[in-house]
């Protein structure tokens, strides 16, 4: 039972890590376990009680700890996917992200070649002449 | 013929710290397992490190004398994986129930017989919310008082809903975790609550959402009914603030996984189905109290204290301008519109009984009609008018 019992610290302890990087930030902390309930092989101290009452204590207990171990070595197995999935889907949206301002940078680029001309076109002789020439009609109504 | 047989139920609380509440909350749990005539109950204290000191040891004998199962996980778990714990227990152990619970709750004594025969009513229900005073948006309104959580004030309001609604549902967009009785066949299908939910909160939702989705029906039994204090232990685990009822982060990954959640809470909120039902449930509640317990009737402007009283007390207004008596009962409230005759004719036709007594405090139109109503029924009533109530 010792043994078991230190294989579910333990597991619960990576899984513990492991699911902590998964998980959102800010999450309030695990707060530790009082040491002063623990013995110096890891049983939690309990009172002592009586014969077959203990005996099924012990039985529920082992029951639980197996399920426990169990489920805490599929949730590492979960979790560590997780966190191999969600680094991927990070670099992959990094790699979008890049893109997207390469982009976003050629466009402003190009939006400020085609500013620059306008205004160069706005500035000369010809555009200045053909928009006065443009007035002139609206204001004739032709 | 196996229709018959007794139902197994495996009921977990999930306990950390709350010396304060949860020793009321397991005597609950050892009382209705007694009491349980259809459904065999298996309990299961899941001690979630608790860091006080000495308390799980106090909590752990607690249950050895009330005939609980108590585990401690090794350390800090939070709520999905020590809930995960009780639905893998289940699954093993062949119950075909499990009914997942916080530990700041009072129980009444026909909860497993009244959650598990709802859920066996339908094998397309996927899980089943008892109905409390503080069940997020499908609460039962009424003002909290250290009444409400006396084991027969429990067991009372638990009955006379079972006696309203008896085994109806109702349909909603998520359960709640505080009290979320499920079958075992769901929970096979289903699955476990995901650990991506930290220390817990809105595990249960995603669980719900995950269920309506393979065609389980979410719902909540408004014959039954758990007291629960709410935020108990959560708050001193420090997993949600004082200010806060949730937690946000967990929230974000509902949002981001069930875009169209928020949508049907709106339109189930927008539907008037939760109301009708909260009238329904009050005005019982209120006429049950009174055939029962008595009643008395004031003739008054200011709110009073309920002072020894331990009936339904109805008030109106000593004018009798607005045709409606206010009924009250332990912290529920609810108006009943007035239809012409007078007003004890009216609650001696629907109550059954006249009232114990009858306080006038002002002087008013209703207050007369009073004088003579109680003259003529022979009934005694208590004049304090001394000057005018209102300023």
């Amino acid at each position: 039972m010792t043994m078991e019992r230190a294989l579910v610290n333990s597991a619960v302890d990576m899984q513990g890590a492991l699911v902590q990087q998964a998980e959102e930030p800010g999450l309030a902390k695990v707060p530790a376990v009082d040491p002063a309930a623990i013995g110096a092989n890891g049983v939690r101290a309990k009172p002592p009680s009586e014969e077959g009452h203990g005996r099924k204590v012990t039985e529920l207990r082992l029951e639980l700890d197996r399920l426990s171990l169990e489920q805490s070595l599929a949730d590492f197995e979960v979790a560590n996917a997780r966190v191999v999935d969600l680094t991927q889907r990070l670099v992959d949206a990094a790699e979008e992200i890049r893109s997207l301002r390469t982009e976003l940078d050629n466009l402003r680029r190009a939006q400020g070649t085609l500013e620059a001309e306008l205004s160069r076109t706005r500035s000369t002789k010809a555009y200045r002449f053909a928009e006065k020439v443009w007035e002139l009609r609206r204001a004739l109504n032709v | 013929m196996s229709e018959r047989r007794r139902r197994r139920l495996l009921l977990a609380v999930l306990v950390y710290n709350g010396q304060a509440f949860v020793p009321a909350c397991l005597e609950s749990v050892a009382r209705l397992r007694d009491r349980s005539r259809t459904v065999d109950v298996d309990a299961l204290v899941l001690d979630d490190a608790s860091p006080e000191p000495g308390w799980s040891g106090e909590l752990e004998s607690l249950c050895e004398h009330l005939g609980l199962g108590y585990y401690s996980s090794p350390r800090n778990l939070g709520i999905p994986r020590n809930m995960n714990l009780a639905l893998l227990r289940s699954l093993r152990a062949g119950h075909d129930h499990v009914l997942i619970a916080n530990s700041d709750t009072v129980f009444p004594a026909n909860l497993a017989d009244q959650l598990v025969a709802v859920a066996q009513s339908d094998p397309g229900i996927g899980s089943v919310a008892a109905w409390s005073n503080n069940i997020a948006i499908y609460s039962l309104p009424v003002q909290s008082s250290p009444e409400l959580k006396e084991p027969e004030a429990v067991d009372w309001l638990s009955g006379v809903l079972a006696g309203e609604f008896g085994l109806s549902t109702l349909d909603v967009p998520s359960g709640v975790g505080f009290c979320l009785l499920m079958p075992t066949d769901a929970v096979r299908r289903v699955g476990l609550f995901d650990p991506v939910f930290g220390r817990g909160y809105c595990e249960e939702v995603d669980w719900c959402i995950r269920s309506g989705r393979m065609g389980y029906r979410i719902t909540v039994a408004p014959g039954v009914f758990v007291y629960h204090q709410g935020r108990g232990s959560t708050e001193a685990a420090g997993l949600i603030r004082r200010e806060s009822d949730s937690v946000e982060a967990n929230e974000r990954i509902l949002d981001l996984r069930y875009p169209e959640f928020r949508g049907a809470v709106d339109n189930f909120l927008r539907s008037d189905a939760l109301d009708r039902m909260r009238a329904r449930a009050v005005d019982r509640i209120i006429t049950e109290a009174a055939q029962r317990w008595g009643y008395s009737v004031e003739a008054s402007w200011l709110p009073r204290p309920a002072g020894d009283d331990n009936g339904v007390r109805f008030s109106v207004e000593p004018d009798g301008q607005v045709p409606a008596v206010r009924a009250e009962f332990l912290g529920f409230r609810s108006q009943w519109v007035l239809e012409g005759r007078g007003l004890l004719a009216e609650l001696l036709r629907t109550l059954g009984r006249p009232p114990d007594r009858v306080n006038v405090f002002d002087r008013g139109r209703f207050t007369d009609l009073l004088r003579e109503e109680t003259a003529r029924a022979g009934i005694r009533l208590d004049d304090r008018c001394g000057y005018p109530e209102r300023v």
